[in-house]
């Protein structure tokens, strides 16, 4: 299962910023690693809260900067 | 009594992308009044815009005083940049936020809604949107491109948008743009041509109102704002250290809130403010008349 989040996280990281998944490691920042805008961050959110069928509020959603950030978010939650 | 009364009215609200701006407050505002709200949404927030609506996240700043919750009539994608179709370049017609919105232009704004309720189908415009790519840096270092841009988005658009939605509008119409006191103070920080373009939105206010007026018969405004933690104020820099200053140097020592601001634009959307026109309305507790601040 723990596997799986990272791989999902990973996918959907790829996908948002449009970058190819090799591209996205744990530690990728999303603004300087992953050349990501601020609202490709939030639209990022979303589509984390929707695959995983999640609430992520404002003040959590604000400290997400890198993949492991959403990766340790969401195994907090979902398992 | 003597009410606010904005029934069959229609207005269109451009620059709303979510909950937290001036643009939603007096979007709410004018539908508390009774009026019909199409938004203009720049199409980069759109999606998240309509996937918060969707999933109830903005309910509570929906849910009006009647019990009944703010339903927008239309959410249109609207580009201020632009004023016609053939400006949009064609790498930001192909980018994935914008390839499937058709035309998202000013022109295209206006085509939408005579599609949709008819040539004559609006009576009350806000303009609340701002953008300047080098807002953090000060004047000085301001390149020209970035000068252009600010003034381009945030001020030439009104113009742009009166133009164009003029010949829509019905009589008694009101038109609204939401300024800022570095149109006439120092503000530091606030750069990149930012004071610059709100200068400018508040003559050329003026200038239009006066066009307008005798074109179409149509009021046009400004409110000048006091600070709010907004999204886009965010963007700019410690918007809350503005706040707590103006608080602590007003006339008033209260933060101004985004509903003082929605309340003041129906006021002078509304046949109440007939007589009103070409004129700034600062919505800031006073700040604006204060030369020595500080004082408590
Ligand atoms: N927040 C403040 O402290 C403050 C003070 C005085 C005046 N204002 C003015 O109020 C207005 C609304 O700003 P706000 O602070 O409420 O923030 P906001 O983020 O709610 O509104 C700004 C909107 O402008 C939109 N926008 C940016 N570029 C655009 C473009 N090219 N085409 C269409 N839309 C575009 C954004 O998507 C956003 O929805 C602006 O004119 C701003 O300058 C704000």
């Amino acid at each position: 299962m723990a596997e799986n989040i990272e791989e999902k996280v990973t996918k959907i990281v790829a996908e948002q910023f449009e970058v190819p998944v090799e591209k996205v490691a744990l530690s990728s920042l999303f603004l300087d690693d992953l050349k990501a805008d601020s609202l490709s961050v939030v639209e990022l959110v979303l589509a984390i809260e929707e695959a995983f069928g999640l609430e992520i509020p404002d003040e959590h959603a604000e400290k997400i900067k890198t993949v492991g950030d959403v990766v340790n978010y969401v195994k907090a939650r979902v398992q | 009594m003597l009410a606010i009364d904005l029934r069959g009215k229609r207005a269109l609200v451009a620059g709303v992308a979510d909950d937290a701006g001036y643009g939603f407050a007096i979007a709410k505002a004018l539908a508390e009044a009774g009026a019909s709200i199409c938004l203009g949404t720049w199409p980069p927030a759109l999606g998240i815009f309509q996937t918060m609506l969707e999933r109830g996240k903005l309910d509570r700043s929906l849910a009006l005083s009647d019990g009944s919750k703010l339903a927008f009539e239309r959410i249109y994608p609207f580009d201020a940049d632009f004023d016609t179709a053939a400006d949009i370049p064609s790498e930001v017609l192909d980018s994935k936020r914008y390839r499937e919105l058709g035309d998202v232009s000013i022109a295209g704004l206006a085509d939408r809604l005579a599609a949709d309720f008819g040539s004559q189908c609006l009576d009350i415009v806000v303009h609340s949107l701002a953008n300047a790519p080098e807002v953090k840096k000060p004047l000085l270092e301001t390149s020209r491109r970035g000068y252009l841009a600010a003034v381009g988005t945030s001020a030439y658009s009104f113009a742009s948008m009166l133009g164009r939605l003029g010949p829509m509008l019905r009589p008694g119409a009101s038109l609204l743009a939401i300024s800022y006191l570095a149109a006439e103070r120092v503000v530091p920080g606030y750069g990149g041509g930012m004071s610059s373009a709100k200068a400018a939105l508040e003559s050329d206010m003026r200038t239009l109102a006066f066009e307008a007026g005798r074109k179409w018969g149509v009021r046009v405004n400004a409110i000048s704002a006091g600070p709010l933690a907004s999204r886009a104020a965010n963007a700019i820099g410690d918007i809350q250290k503005m706040i707590d200053h103006c608080l602590a140097a007003s006339p008033i020592p209260r933060a101004v809130t985004a509903a003082d601001v929605g309340n003041a634009a129906a006021f002078l959307s509304s046949p109440l403010a007939a007589g009103i026109t070409a004129t700034i309305l600062h919505v800031d507790e006073g700040y604006h008349a204060m030369g020595v601040s500080g004082t408590s």
